[in-house]
């Protein structure tokens, strides 16, 4: 009963109920925004975090993740335009149930589902994650240094199409990392004479940069949105026969949301797709996929609210991040000073049950908000896209200016934008860079370490036996990434 | 039959880049606290690793010599993109200058009309509200000392 009761002194002893409600306000505008995805709603909040406390400005984090994979169904089903990337599949169904006057049942649907696999996603964090932390006790500097080249190997491998492409990216993220005074010697490094670089560059301003900044670029060059005409529109919630009905879905998400959750690189889009089809496969009514589908709108919602959840499990217990929101709410842990990872449990035991806390009021404020937000969201739809591009551009620029109060660091967002854009132009994933640049300082100073300890042998490495058997899993699965690549010369899209 | 164009781009920049790294990195000082490894050891194994990376994509990639069909190239997202930019990087170099509430009111309306809204008194009313509370926000609410501007005596 510790945990708990550990989870609801936090929950009472900070402002984390209100930053839930908030931030799933807020995610859920943000992911009624085509284009806006969770990770960039996150990031766009994550410079006001610095002044909140460690708790409340996590749990707002994680909450903004919540909303917002409820609100990127709402364009996905009023306008045929997923609002994040895992709502793509909603699409499919969603808009069917609109075309036929059903727009309301399909929100609701919706909205139940992804209550559903958050609190199944929620269940399966708390019991999968401090087990896994335990064994990560274990770890000693070498197994630190190689968990990192494995948590880089297996999202560069995952994440895209090509392991080349995302070793590139986690390689300009490594460069990165080491701009800034050598923690051992104290020398200056890649700083060019500019007192502004010593200090390295903080890993929000490339987040911020390369998830809002070079989303806004993108955005510039293309169309407007079409218009949501859904003022008649209102929110039905799924009666007990529906519920049934729907429970077979939500199972399949669940299952296929935890796996595709715990999964460093997978995420919600890949989650939601297989379970629409999964769902698909084990229906009584297949032949109703496709043309309007309750079952086809349940299954992806259940899976990608499930992996709001379960992609917290490899952060908080390794302190490797699966996706880009995980790779934001990272960033959060990191402005307070927590390093995620085994010893978060040692060491803020109270952040993390308060975070879990703080999932679950964000669940149920998703439910409770999700009813009345559906006129306000279809308002915002329909706002023209310039001033949307020129508010989020000068929420942007003031939020990281009020970090430490430095233009140079506005100026370093602007660059990660502009790099972030180039990126996605050559289709190269971005998560590697962003994990590179958080993992930098683990791999190179527990590489240090290691030779320390070892008076320079790089035995060290292969002595000891988690350290082996985790750098010969990333070199087993950077093997079999390039020999797939090497056989198969043409790439897909890669995943933002 | 051609190349895959961008891909050979692609690996050319990385290479290129690992040459600037390692060279900025050769450069980097030894210091009498200097470990085994050193303060350039791990920046130049980043380095080669990335130019080993750049090497292979370029090979692979005239390897792979499947067909593409000829597109034509669009640049005008791209040179907005640029646009957009340059408006940002001003904001930068203007906010010291003119001050926060006065550049951000400007970012915000010049952003506004270069993404297509329409240039009128309806733009010049929003984009000043906009910067009034932007200011009111971050600087009355989260007492941000945001830049007062040096023509403003700040």
């Amino acid at each position: 009963l510790d945990p708990l009761l550990q989870a609801v002194q936090s929950l009472l002893s900070s402002w984390a109920i209100p930053a839930a409600a908030a931030g799933v306000l807020w995610g859920i505008f943000g992911g009624a925004l085509p284009g806006i995805s969770p990770s960039i709603a996150m990031a766009l909040l994550l410079p006001f975090t610095y002044a909140l406390e460690p708790t409340t400005a996590l749990v707002l984090l994680a909450s903004v993740y919540v909303g917002a994979e409820y609100g990127g169904s709402i364009p996905a089903i009023l306008i045929r335009t997923p609002g994040t990337n895992a709502a793509a599949a909603t699409v499919l169904d969603g808009y069917e149930m609109a075309r036929q006057g059903r727009a309301g049942e399909a929100l609701g649907i919706s909205l139940v589902s992804g209550l559903v696999g958050g609190l199944f996603g929620l269940v399966v964090l708390v019991l999968a994650t401090e087990p896994l932390a335990g064994v990560a006790l274990a770890f000693t500097p070498p197994a630190y240094f190689a968990l990192g080249v494995l948590g880089i190997s297996i999202i560069a491998s995952l994440s895209s199409a090509s392991l080349l492409k995302g070793l590139i990216a986690a390689l300009v993220g490594l460069m990165v990392s080491m701009i800034g005074t050598d923690p051992v010697s104290g020398v200056p490094r890649f700083t060019f004479g500019e007192p502004d670089l010593l200090a390295g560059i903080k890993p929000i301003l490339v987040m911020v940069g390369l998830f809002a900044v070079s989303e806004m670029l993108m955005q510039i060059g293309e169309p407007p949105w079409a218009r949501a005409d859904g003022a008649q529109t209102r929110l039905v919630l799924p009666r007990w026969p529906m519920m049934k009905r729907l429970a077979k879905p939500q199972a399949i998400g669940s299952v296929i949301g935890t796996f595709e959750g715990v999964t460093p690189g997978a995420g919600g889009t890949i989650a939601a797709f297989m379970s629409y089809s999964e769902a698909r496969r084990w229906s009584n009514h297949p032949e109703e996929f496709g043309r309007g589908s309750v079952e086809g709108v349940a299954a992806p919602e259940t899976a990608n609210n499930v992996v709001t959840a379960t992609a917290l499990v490899p952060l908080l217990s390794l302190g490797i991040p699966g996706s880009n929101s995980a790779a934001v709410l990272l960033g959060g842990f990191l402005i307070h000073g927590l390093q995620p990872g085994p010893m978060l449990f040692e060491k803020a035991p109270a952040v993390v049950y308060g975070l879990y806390g703080g999932l679950l009021v964000a669940n149920i404020a998703m439910l409770a908000i999700g009813l009345v937000i559906l006129s306000p969201c279809i308002w915002l739809v329909n706002r023209p896209k310039p001033w949307l591009i020129a508010l989020i551009l000068a929420l942007v620029v003031s939020g990281v200016y009020a970090i430490h109060q430095s233009l140079f660091e506005v100026g370093i967002v602007v660059a990660a934008g502009a790099i972030g854009y180039g990126l996605r132009l050559a289709r190269v994933p971005m998560l590697p860079l962003v994990l590179g640049v958080v993992l930098g300082f683990m791999i190179e100073s527990n590489y240090r370490r290691s030779l320390l300890l070892s008076q320079g042998d790089h035995g060290i490495f292969v002595a000891d036996r988690i350290s082996l058997a985790l750098l010969l899993l990333a070199a087993a699965l950077a093997a079999w990434s390039l020999w797939r690549e090497w056989f198969r010369p043409v790439s897909t899209p890669a995943s933002a | 039959m051609r190349l895959k164009r961008a891909d050979f781009v692609l690996g050319v920049g990385a290479m290129a880049l690992a040459a600037a790294y390692l060279a900025a990195a050769a450069s980097i000082p030894e210091s009498l606290l200097a470990d085994a490894v050193g303060a350039a050891g791990v920046p130049k194994l980043v380095g080669w690793a990335m130019g080993a990376a750049g090497a292979l994509l370029c090979f692979r990639s005239i390897r792979a010599r499947t067909p593409v069909p000829t597109q034509r190239v669009h640049w005008r997202p791209h040179l907005l993109a640029l646009g957009l930019l340059g408006i940002l990087t001003a904001y930068v170099i203007v906010a010291p200058l003119v001050g926060y509430p006065l550049s951000i009111a400007l970012l915000t309306g010049v952003v506004a009309w270069y993404a297509g809204a329409a240039f009128g008194w309806r733009l010049c009313v929003i984009s000043i509200a906009a910067g009034a509370v932007f200011w009111v926000l971050f600087g009355a609410l989260f007492g941000v000392p945001m830049p007062r501007g040096v023509l403003f005596g700040g």
